[in-house]
């Protein structure tokens, strides 16, 4: 008998893990699942939907791949001017880090915990690494995110994010993330993390690869796989066209 | 309220409106055509203000400026106002000097002091430019004006005395000046140099050298100008394109026919205008850019951190 019930809480032991197993999962979907970059393209609102356990919030990002970026500080000469002086070089820093949520960030963050933190834009000062040489360098990040935030390519949403009413534990959700314009063809991963008392509990993540497409795709393969026939012959219609003009001006002006 | 119309460059790597490239590139072309300036003193900011990459900005400039200024030295040869001899003569020399220029940078680069340089050389240069000659076309237009078939014999400078007396002295008819052959080809050599680096085609240096050290009329100086300009930005264009891929097309293309419209329309404008007010109003543009930059080399910038590429 003794066996018996030792088997029965067993059952149950293991049925409560694995519902609270699933009530912490998440899932993401996101839609389009490829970006297409054509003639027209001026950026799109990408949506990313799917479940989080009903007592967390989504916290949704947009993140570029890593790569090392090569810049100039700008510092005071003689105290009078100011110029582009030492080299300095980022590695570690995403191209884009758009980071989406329904509640605002400083409220998530106040609950306690650092997970919500490393999610944030604040989170990328340790992982972005600077090399430059001597010292002086303290504030190289601060001003790195700065000039990403004032490009559109850093960003913090807040309100973009959804709710539907929770069914069996979970919620669903939809995120509307705007993709900025100024986008370079590649692979991104939107990534989502359920967040309770500022830890995460559950993640998910998406691929999304962005490429150029139609004429963008066409030019963009004549300039880099044939760049002295692309300059040739952006010369060459740079000079009809001009001659072109003239001739339309030279004809109006014949009335 | 956005205009909906937008095209995305692939070089450049952002999606720009059509609507606002067409009035950038039409806006710079009117002054081309009035002044035989490229603009690229001009363009290459804008662009870098609209989220274009500096280094794209400055190379596609060039390329439209091909398409810019032969528009306008179409218009200009039409008017009559081409001196192909000068013309050709200052190319020769913009190209020796051109490429020596390029070593100069090269040099300096590696010295680390190259962008201090450039920015004090642009600084000093629209400077004294812009204040030589907006003085001098406001004394100009606050004389009264003379018979200009009885004009006032004047005595000779030093400067007029060391020119004539240089060797192989030719005839330039259509500018109307007898000057040695030296001339133009040393003059190019040191726009060439000061052109490479600034960075810039050289239109705004090699208007004045025209005026005051050639002396030659200011509407035959606009079309010449022009005509040099064409085959310096071919030069750039193709060397731009095929060494660092920085040269975007499609923004070219737009920005070209805005600015082959506005040279149009400004060579056509400037033939209406007298030669010191052509002067006075192409000052004033200089010192404008100048206060610009001087503005950016004292004020403490918003980032404190730039691309490499740009100055």
């Amino acid at each position: 008998m003794k066996t018996l019930y030792f088997f029965l809480l067993l059952a149950l032991g293991l049925l409560t893990v694995s519902n609270a197993a699933a009530q912490d999962a998440a899932r993401l979907t996101v839609e389009p699942a490829a970006i297409s970059i054509g003639a027209l393209y001026n950026g799109i609102t990408l949506t990313a939907a799917g479940s989080i356990p009903e007592d967390s919030e989504a916290i949704v990002r947009f993140i570029g791949a890593t790569c090392d970026l090569h810049m100039k500080e700008r510092g005071k000469v003689g105290g009078v001017v100011w110029m582009n002086l030492d080299s300095i070089t980022f590695k570690g820093a995403p191209s884009v880090c758009l980071v989406s949520s329904a509640a605002d960030f400083n409220g998530l963050e106040a609950n306690g915990g650092v997970s919500v933190k490393l999610l944030r834009l604040s989170g990328l000062k340790g992982a972005i690494q600077v090399e430059a040489n001597g010292g002086g360098h303290e504030n190289a990040v601060e001003e790195f995110l700065k000039l990403k935030r004032k490009e559109g390519l850093y960003k913090e949403l807040v309100g973009n994010i959804s709710y539907e009413s929770a069914v069996e534990g979970q919620k669903r959700f939809r995120a509307q993330v705007p993709i900025p314009s100024r986008l370079a063809p590649g692979s991104y991963m939107v990534e989502l993390a359920a967040v309770r008392n500022g830890e995460v509990v559950a993640r998910a993540e998406q691929p999304v690869d962005a490429a150029l497409v139609g004429f963008p795709a066409m030019l963009a393969a004549l300039a880099f796989e044939h760049s002295a026939l692309y300059g040739i012959l952006a010369t060459i219609i740079a000079l009809l066209a001009g001659l072109a003009i003239g001739l339309i001006f030279q004809s109006k002006g014949a009335h | 309220m956005s205009i909906p119309f937008h095209l995305y460059l692939p070089i450049a790597g952002n999606s720009v409106n059509m609507l606002v490239i067409l009035a950038l590139g039409g806006g710079v072309g009117l002054l081309s055509g009035i002044f035989g300036v490229g603009g690229g003193f001009l363009m290459t900011p804008l662009l870098i203000m609209i989220g274009i990459p500096p280094t794209v900005a400055a190379a596609t400039d060039s390329n439209q400026i091909v398409g810019a200024s032969t528009s306008g030295t179409l218009a200009h040869f039409r008017l009559g106002n081409v001196d192909f001899k000068m013309g050709m003569l200052l190319l020769v020399g913009g190209v020796i000097g051109g490429t020596g220029g390029v070593q100069i940078i090269k040099i300096l680069k590696q010295l680390g002091n190259a962008d201090f340089l450039i920015n004090l050389t642009y600084v000093l240069m629209l400077g004294i430019i812009g204040s030589y000659m907006f003085a001098e076309s406001l004394q100009s237009m606050r004389k009264p004006q003379r018979d200009v078939s009885t004009p006032r014999e004047k005595k000779e400078s030093l400067y007029g005395l060391v020119v004539r007396s240089l060797p192989w002295q030719m005839d330039f008819k259509r500018s109307g000046v007898r000057v040695s052959l030296l001339m133009p080809l040393v003059l190019g050599i040191l726009v060439g140099i000061l052109a490479a680096i600034m960075g810039v085609g050289g239109g705004f240096i090699m208007v004045p050298v025209m005026v005051y050290l050639l002396r030659m009329p200011m509407h035959v100086v606009v079309g010449t100008s022009l005509f040099q300009i064409l085959f310096t930005c071919v030069n750039v264009t193709i060397m731009q394109a095929w060494r660092n891929h920085t040269v975007d097309f499609v923004l070219a293309l737009v920005l070209l026919i805005g600015s082959s419209i506005g040279a149009q329309v400004g060579a056509k404008l400037g033939k209406k205008l007298r030669g010191d007010q052509l002067k006075i109003l192409l000052a004033s543009l200089v010192l404008v850019v100048m206060f610009k930059m001087l503005y950016e080399l004292l004020a403490r910038p918003e980032v404190l951190l730039a691309y490499v590429g740009g100055h």
